[in-house]
């Protein structure tokens, strides 16, 4: 009895552990500075689903719920650069390779090794990129903020413009999660 | 030379007059989905049993969706109104910052009416189902 006992406590420990966080109003937010004009929109509908029981992160952004204050500039993302039409999609399935560092039951601050696979323009890239964990009242919060170049990702800027756009894009996340 | 002299000005002020439209076409704002008139009205639950072709045809068009919030995230200069009963299934709408006044104090259980332009659907087996607008207004 004493060892069912052990079993189903070591049992609920483990359960109490393996739990998955998710948010459908994600933000990503892209920045381009260069000499023609500044290019900056945000995305505040992507989906970002933790599991903590096998580390899984997964992103999931529609390349079309990007908003911008300029519509030529919003047609050029859709139409010219990413295709939307073509690849309606960008996501990013990976894993945090420190979570067993992270203590989502203690307030703070975490650092989160993040590697896996980025999928932009219908391109796939193995990417690693460090971020923050922010734990508040067991609730964790995503926040990065990486650079990717649009070659990698066969994002074509047409010859006219080719030096007056940057080829280099900032991206920012921030993501709060809630326990499901 | 008087003929030059006429010539000259009717160049300068053809390309003045295309200056001025393609500075104006550089600059435009996007569309203000008040000022649209929505293509159709759904209710949250019936948009939701749409199948992805359906969706495919509203991409771009401005509609009304009718619903319960579920969340609503303000931010500065930004908000985000869910409609939904759960997490699996939502509509998203991105609010135009146009508009975030009226959208300030929606908390959850109103009963709404949101237009925006669909942006598009994220059938996802992992997050579940999402139909996602932006440029949203409190709709009249």
């Amino acid at each position: 009895m004493k060892q069912l006992l052990l079993i189903f406590i070591c049992f609920s420990s483990l359960q109490s552990h393996a739990d998955k966080y998710l948010t459908k109003t994600g933000k990503i937010s892209f920045y381009s500075d260069a000499p023609l004009e500044k290019i900056e929109a945000h995305n505040r509908a992507v989906g970002v689903l933790l599991n903590t029981e096998n580390s899984a992160l997964n992103f999931s952004v529609l390349i079309k719920s990007f908003v911008f204050q300029k519509k030529l500039m919003q047609e050029h993302f859709n139409e010219n650069y990413l295709e939307s039409n073509k690849y309606p999609k960008a996501k990013f399935d990976g894993t945090i390779s420190n979570l067993s560092s992270i203590n989502f039951e203690k307030d703070g601050s975490y650092k989160a090794q993040v590697s896996g696979k980025l999928t932009i323009h219908g391109v796939t890239r193995t990417v690693t990129e460090t971020g923050n964990i922010i734990i508040r009242n067991g609730q964790p919060s995503l926040k990065a903020s990486f650079n990717i170049s649009l070659t990698d990702y066969k994002v074509k800027i047409p010859s006219a413009v080719k030096n007056k756009i940057s080829n280099t894009v900032k991206i920012d996340i921030d993501a709060d999660l809630k326990k499901i | 030379m008087k003929n030059l002299r006429g010539i000259v000005f009717g160049i300068i002020i053809f390309l003045v007059i295309i200056g001025g439209i393609l500075f104006w076409r550089a600059n435009e704002k996007v569309s203000d989905s008040s000022d649209i008139e929505a293509v159709a009205r759904y209710r949250q639950d019936e948009l939701m049993l749409f199948s992805e072709s359906d969706l495919n045809n509203l991409r771009g068009k401005v509609i009304t969706v009718t619903g319960i919030v579920m969340s609503n995230e303000q931010e500065e200069n930004a908000a985000t109104v869910t409609l939904g009963m759960n997490t699996m299934e939502l509509i998203i709408c991105q609010i135009d910052n146009r508009h975030l006044a009226a959208t300030s104090k929606l908390t959850k259980g109103h009963f709404v009416t949101m237009k925006g332009v669909v942006s598009g659907h994220d059938f996802d087996e992992l997050m579940g189902k999402t139909i996602q607008l932006k440029n949203c207004v409190l709709s009249k």
